[in-house]
């Protein structure tokens, strides 16, 4: 399997755990692409037989069946899996907050469990900020004064589903 | 989506040039060509020198990047930054005629060193005036009541001593650690200069943002107009909103430098009065050379602004083709003065500092390669053009551009994802180099958080925040 086969794979499968679609989590052009790092982080933090398995599995889901019932399919055949399960939510977890915990596969995860940060670009870049539209502490390229108004009501939280509805940076005159 | 092919070349052979007035007007093609006049420079070039493809050292300021092809990658979109960059960098240091406009029967570097296009943009000390009226019309300038009189009349007058003007300082300066420049050769400060070009100047004028009360009553998002590209449907598109920031050491060969390496002008070197150390107005006439260059250029893939930046080659290191003995300017290895470290403090402009507490700067980010060759293909077509012109001595050191340009401002990421994500040039951010969110330097999510004087989004310029009240005072 390639390394860009793992990331695309990766990247689809964290599509349907995170809920945010694959351009969102790995633009064309992104400068620092995120989604990288946490493929690194996967690899470096867990034995690559699973992470083979975690890979190939949505691999196999993603060529059988359709795009509409992949998420049915991740359920069941990784998040109940015990072996893959435990490693599928903490991928969710890193998502969303820049942190992969350790002994994220002996018990319940909470905010003060030993973890670390991805770095300090996964830090600016956590799901959870985009999902509350909002920013992590130190780090904010909203406008002054943006609490004044309410935030979007649609969902285009992320410079990938940027107005031009697809995360290649287009929409050049 | 994808990042679009423009006309720019269209644009160039056309003969289309964007002047110092900041629009467009039309530029004959001299005889016997229907390129530029550098497809036809041959006055003062060796045999040997290489041509640049016809119409590439031009005088027409592009309204916008030209894209490739396909396959589009963030690579092949630097690079066609890139290119916009150069050709940018010389249509703005084209010979300009006596009203500030691009000459067309010139070409950059052929007949020696002189005055450019940019020089005839307005600085901000002339737009945003102590008591707020309506700035003097574009072609004129106002000297301060120091450099009057000195002689011969210089061409530009150089005030500030960082980045960041004394009226913002407090504001943006201090927290970045911004402090003045140190010339290894003669211990003096880098002056800066801020200028803007004729439809930035125009945008601020229309609209009243030159004073507060403007600012005030302006409730609309302030937006600045963005250069698109000529077509047939619209022949007269803008050039957009450029800002230049240049950087300019005094120039004394009998210190080492090599004036022959530099472009130069002469220049009021005014010093503001100051409490700290207690410092009288003054004003010298001085040579001095760029050895920093931004462009700041809103366009329509960029409305986060396209940010190129120059430097003279020998600034962090001696650059190609030195003669033996030339140092570098900001940087001596037997110094043991700290590494990208301002100078001690109390800055005063006015003082000539030791050897041992001038600035040691290095590039923490190093010009990328794919940069570099194109620096060397660009160095040697200006050199080609002239085998003594000063403009191939200088180097891009990349550009910047959002790779989510249609990113909202209104919504919680409207920088955009710059790329690259950290961008500075050693003589104007010195000392905020590195990689670091939030804190080292990044051209565009720097200038995301400018605003007017009253708190609003000020469209990536801290220009709107000089604004005084009318009558007078902040």
């Amino acid at each position: 399997m390639s390394s860009n086969q793992d990331l695309d794979n990766f990247v689809g499968l964290s599509a349907i755990l995170t809920g945010f679609s694959a351009d969102d989590l790995n633009p064309q052009f992104s400068p620092q692409p995120v989604a990288v790092e946490y493929l690194q982080t996967l690899q470096a933090k867990v034995a690559a037989p699973l992470v083979t398995q975690l890979l190939t599995t949505y691999q196999t889901i993603a060529a059988q069946f359709p795009a509409a019932e992949q998420p049915a399919q991740v359920q069941v055949q990784i998040l109940t899996d015990p072996q893959m399960g435990p490693v599928a939510r903490n991928i969710i977890r890193m998502w969303y907050l820049s942190i992969w915990y350790d002994g994220y596969d002996t018990g319940p995860v909470t905010g003060f469990s030993p973890g670390t940060v991805v770095s300090s670009n996964a830090y600016t870049k956590g799901l959870a900020w985009d999902a509350m539209q909002a920013h992590p502490m130190g780090y904010s390229e909203m406008h002054y004064g943006y609490w004044a108004t309410p935030p979007q009501a649609d969902d285009s939280t992320d410079a990938g589903s940027s107005a031009n509805g697809n995360s290649s940076g287009g929409g050049q005159a | 989506m994808r990042f679009s092919r423009p006309m720019i070349c269209m644009i160039i052979l056309s003969g289309l040039a964007c002047m110092g007035g900041g629009g467009c007007t039309p530029v004959q093609p001299p005889a016997n060509t229907n390129a530029t006049p550098a497809a036809t420079a041959t006055a003062n070039n060796t045999s040997a020198a290489p041509t640049p493809p016809p119409g590439t050292l031009g005088p027409a300021i592009p309204h916008d990047a030209n894209f490739s092809d396909n396959p589009q990658t963030l690579a092949a979109i630097q690079h066609d930054f890139d290119v916009f960059s150069w050709q940018s960098f010389v249509a703005l240091n084209w010979p300009a005629m006596p009203d500030g406009s691009a000459d067309p029967g010139k070409i950059i570097g052929a007949d020696g060193d002189g005055a450019v296009v940019w020089d005839g943009y307005k600085e901000p000390y002339e737009v945003f005036l102590p008591d707020g009226s309506t700035p003097t019309p574009w072609g004129q300038q106002q000297l301060p009541a120091q450099c009057r009189n000195l002689g011969p009349p210089g061409d530009k007058v150089l005030q500030m001593t960082q980045k960041v003007s004394d009226d913002v300082l407090d504001a943006s300066g201090q927290p970045f650690g911004t402090g003045p420049l140190v010339d290894q050769q003669n211990g003096r400060y880098v002056r800066y200069e801020i200028r803007i070009n004729r439809d930035t100047y125009d945008y601020i004028v229309q609209n009243t943002l030159y004073n507060k009360e403007g600012q005030q009553a302006f409730t609309q998002l302030i937006q600045f107009p963005k250069g698109t590209n000529p077509s047939s449907q619209a022949p007269d598109a803008p050039v957009g909103s450029i800002v230049i920031k240049a950087a300019w050491k005094v120039i004394d060969p009998a210190q080492g430098d090599i004036p022959g390496r530099f472009h130069k002008v002469q220049a009021y070197v005014y010093t503001r009065a100051s409490d700290n150390p207690p410092t009288p107005p003054s004003c010298e006439l001085k040579t001095v050379g760029l050895v920093g260059f931004h462009i700041a250029h809103k366009t329509a893939s960029a409305p986060q602004w396209v940010w190129s930046t120059f430097e003279q080659v020998d600034n962090v290191q001696v650059g190609h083709d030195a003669p033996p003995g030339t140092k570098a300017n900001f940087f001596d290895a037997v110094s043991t003065y700290p590494v990208n470290t301002p100078p001690p403090r109390p800055w005063n402009p006015n003082a000539v500092l030791p050897p041992d507490k001038r600035s040691q700067v290095k590039r923490v980010i190093p010009i990328d390669d794919a940069t570099k060759a194109l620096n060397a293909q660009w160095q040697a077509w200006l050199g080609g053009v002239n085998k003594d012109s000063v403009w191939q001595y200088y180097e891009l050191v990349s550009t910047q551009w959002p790779t989510q340009p249609n990113a909202s401002p209104t919504g919680p990421k409207p920088a955009g994802d710059p790329a690259p994500p950290f961008l500075a040039n050693a003589t104007l951010e010195t000392y905020i180099q590195g990689n670091t969110p939030n804190v080292s330097s990044s051209c565009i999510m720097c200038h995301n958080n400018a605003t007017t004087t009253n708190s609003k989004f000020s469209d990536f310029t801290y220009l709107l925040e000089r604004a005084h009240k009318k009558g007078g005072g902040k």
